[in-house]
């Protein structure tokens, strides 16, 4: 029992790190052990289902190993979420190719459809490092509250009842704010040339 | 756009803002865990102290009666506070407040002379030192302490510290560009160690302290007309000892010119200042508009001062980046490097920039103006707080015993006209007010001891962020009163976003000798609006974000 206890002790992610650069497996297991209920919830909210959602972390945790080295992130927990919504998003698009699935994803995506669309290729060709910048700036300017809730929405796609209860206020209040970060989001891209 | 741009976009955004956002959230999960678990105690707690409070009200409530307040507040000032409301003072020494500021830690010019040769030492500033020297101290605002709060304080160090957790007051992170602003390069002389207070300030808020920094200029870079000296007003809570750098470039706005008054918060009394004052440009700190540096080279140890820390993050980024940076300067920069930079990024913007063009004495033709400032000059006819609107005018505003009032005086800068309000008041009535700031002083102890209870709102499921006095006169149809008013300001429990105004009012007239609560509509009718809420208590009010 104390030998389980200990395997199941939560490593720093400094050491974890370090597993990783070891090149030792122990570091999959640490971090399963660590983020495995974080990465799901983020995989939930794209997908909308069980299997896939551990598709998804299999793939995060193989994209990982083979990222570190030789990436060294500061925190480790932002670069697993980074991979896994990158990843989540990939198999929604290709299970979406047949069907459409609801889910949190497709709902947050579909509140800022008024600026996005899924048929206008006129900036299929947008890098998307420098939109990633424009983005970046935009989410710099933000108060904390309003950058927290954006990155919420639009970064893990958790559902508006969760925000609400994360900050202790109404669901009516989160809308709120979501529609002046829209607005003001939207006025950022036009200033920077996107076709909004 | 395309969706898969946009959501491309999103997974592109910078890694420290998924740093960021995944240690807040991971905050708020804790917190939002914790208070799952403490919710039961606190409900058992909270009925107890229900039960406490019915049976102290009961017997404390007739106590506390506001029309007959105790003796003389301040023990030591020697003035002729009442002591007792009913009961007028015969009469009052016209100067009511005062400084007494230590002037001997302020550089002798030899000092200066030795260090930064500077053939114009002649008028190395002091603080004005007033026409009497044993100032009573007098309380003219008064704010709780905030660990007398029952709430969050957080109000009190927003900006400080990531301060997201349960909805508490966020502001924007610090920005480190540096405002198309006057700039200097400078080298601080002293800095001033007590705290200071603006005095026109709203009486629904606590006041913010600030720190005066006395800098010396040593080049100018944009802007004409600065000081040699001038003082820096800086947030108390972002203040750093920037005395250790051999000179820092500073973008600034003008705040005041000559003879600027503030109240020394730390030792309860007025003071005046002879320099001009600068802050920056928001009067909220854009930390990037000070650069410091050592031997001539970028020391951005400044930025990584612990109370700058949370926004330095940001120009940690840029400079780690400098491909991607906006900042002026860049790691192992000279100041050479960074004036080019500065300019260059000057003449790019098309924005006219904030006047640039500073005033430190004012020097007027007509006598109408020199008039004024002979009214207007520091402890000669009570107080007066000075508001500078570059290049238009500048507006003063008598304060008695502390207390604000309604008498202001306007010159246009251009046309050197003077407007005088309609109100004035005379030595006459001077000597006839009570001093109600001593009454204010009282009231401030009582509700550090014990916290009123607000008249209008119910407190439950609400958290106070502010309980606050204030007092101010007023003069009409001849009449003389004092008002005082104490202030609520709630938050919804979770949601800083939603606040609740309270307020009660205590009115002094003169000329009946009396003291009593008065409504805020009966107020209204008799002194107008200044200074009072007006709008509907109880309801919670969408603060802009």
């Amino acid at each position: 029992m104390e030998l389980q206890n200990a395997q199941r002790a939560i490593m720093s992610d400094e050491k974890i790190i370090e597993l990783y650069f070891k090149r030792d497996e122990q570091a999959i297991t640490q971090t399963d052990i660590k983020y495995r209920n974080f990465l799901l919830s983020i995989a939930y909210n794209i997908v909308h289902d069980a299997c896939d959602c551990e598709e998804c972390l299999n793939d995060t945790y193989k994209d990982t190993w083979n990222s570190i080295p030789p990436a060294r992130p500061s925190l480790l927990q932002a670069f697993l979420a980074a991979i896994m919504r990158r990843t989540a998003i990939d198999l929604y698009k290709t299970k979406t190719r047949q069907k459409r699935i609801s889910s949190e994803f497709t709902v947050s995506l579909s509140e800022i459809e008024d600026f996005i669309s899924s048929r206008d290729d006129t900036f299929s060709s947008v890098d998307a490092n420098e939109l990633g910048r424009v983005i970046s700036d935009f989410v710099r300017s933000l108060s904390q509250r309003k950058m927290y809730i954006f990155m919420s929405r639009y970064y893990i796609f958790r559902p508006i009842n969760e925000i609400s209860k994360l900050l202790g206020c109404s669901e009516s209040t989160v809308n709120k704010e979501i529609a002046s970060i829209k607005k003001q989001l939207k006025e950022k891209l036009k200033e920077e040339g996107y076709t909004v | 756009m395309k969706e898969n741009v946009f959501l491309n976009g999103v997974t592109s955004i910078d890694p420290d803002i998924v740093e960021r956002f995944i240690s807040m959230d991971n905050k708020l999960q804790k917190k939002v865990n914790k208070s799952k678990t403490k919710a039961r105690w606190l409900r058992l707690g909270a009925i107890s102290a229900c039960f406490a409070l019915i049976i102290s009200t009961i017997l404390i409530v007739p106590m506390f009666r506001e029309d007959k307040p105790s003796g003389p507040p301040i023990a030591d000032t020697g003035a002729s506070a009442d002591s007792s409301i009913d009961t007028l003072p015969p009469s009052q020494e016209e100067t009511d407040v005062f400084t007494n500021s230590d002037t001997t830690d302020i550089p002798s010019q030899g000092e200066e002379t030795d260090l930064f040769p500077n053939p114009d030492t002649t008028d190395v500033p002091s603080i004005i030192t007033p026409p009497d020297n044993d100032p009573p101290p007098i309380i003219f605002d008064a704010t709780v302490s905030p660990d007398k709060l029952n709430g969050n304080n957080s109000e009190f160090i927003v900006g400080s510290s990531l301060s997201i957790s349960g909805g508490s007051p966020d502001s924007a992170p610090p920005r480190f560009q540096f405002d198309k602003c006057i700039t200097v390069k400078a080298r601080v002389v002293k800095n001033h160690p007590d705290k200071y207070h603006k005095l026109d300030v709203s009486s629904e808020y606590s006041p913010t302290p600030y720190r005066l920094i006395q800098m010396e200029t040593i080049d100018i870079i944009y802007g004409e007309n600065v000081p040699k000296y001038f003082l820096y007003l800086i947030r108390d809570y972002v203040y750093v000892d920037m005395s250790v750098y051999d000179s820092l470039f500073i973008s600034m706005y003008q705040q005041g010119v000559e003879n600027y008054v503030l109240k020394n918060a730390t030792q309860n009394q007025m003071e005046s200042f002879e320099l001009p004052l600068f802050r920056d440009y928001q009067d909220h700190p854009e930390l990037g508009n000070i650069i410091a540096f050592t031997d001539g080279i970028f020391d951005e140890s400044l930025w990584q001062n612990e109370n700058w820390i949370y926004g330095y993050q940001f120009a940690r980024h840029m400079l780690d980046n400098p491909e991607d940076s906006d900042l002026v300067v860049a790691r192992g920069d000279s100041e050479s490097d960074v004036i080019s930079k500065i300019k260059k990024q000057f003449s790019g913007y098309n924005y006219i920039a904030p006047y640039t063009h500073c005033i430190s004495a004012l020097d007027f033709k007509t006598q109408a103006a020199k008039d004024v400032l002979e009214y207007v000059k520091p402890f000669a006819n009570g107080v007066f707080s000075q508001t500078y609107y570059a290049n238009s005018r500048i507006l003063f505003r008598r304060f008695i015993n502390g207390c604000q009032t309604e008498e202001t005086i306007s010159i246009d800068l251009h046309t050197e006209e003077v407007t005088y309000s309609e109100t004035r008041y005379t030595k006459d009535d001077m000597a006839k007010m009570v001093n109600i700031s001593a009454h204010l002083s009282e009231k401030a102890k009582e509700y550090a001891e014990k916290l009123p209870i607000p008249p209008h709102t119910d407190p439950e499921g609400k958290t106070l962020l502010c309980l606050n006095l204030y007092a101010w006169y007023a003069k009409v149809d001849g009449k003389l009163y004092g008002v005082i008013k104490t202030a609520w300001r709630y938050m919804e429990e979770g949601d800083y976003y939603v606040q609740y105004y309270d307020d009660n009012y205590v009115l002094y007239d003169m000329s009946s000798e009396s003291a009593a609560k008065i409504s805020r509509d009966d107020l209204i009718e008799l002194l107008g609006e200044r200074n009072v809420y007006t709008g509907e208590y109880g309801l919670g009010i969408l603060m802009p974000m």
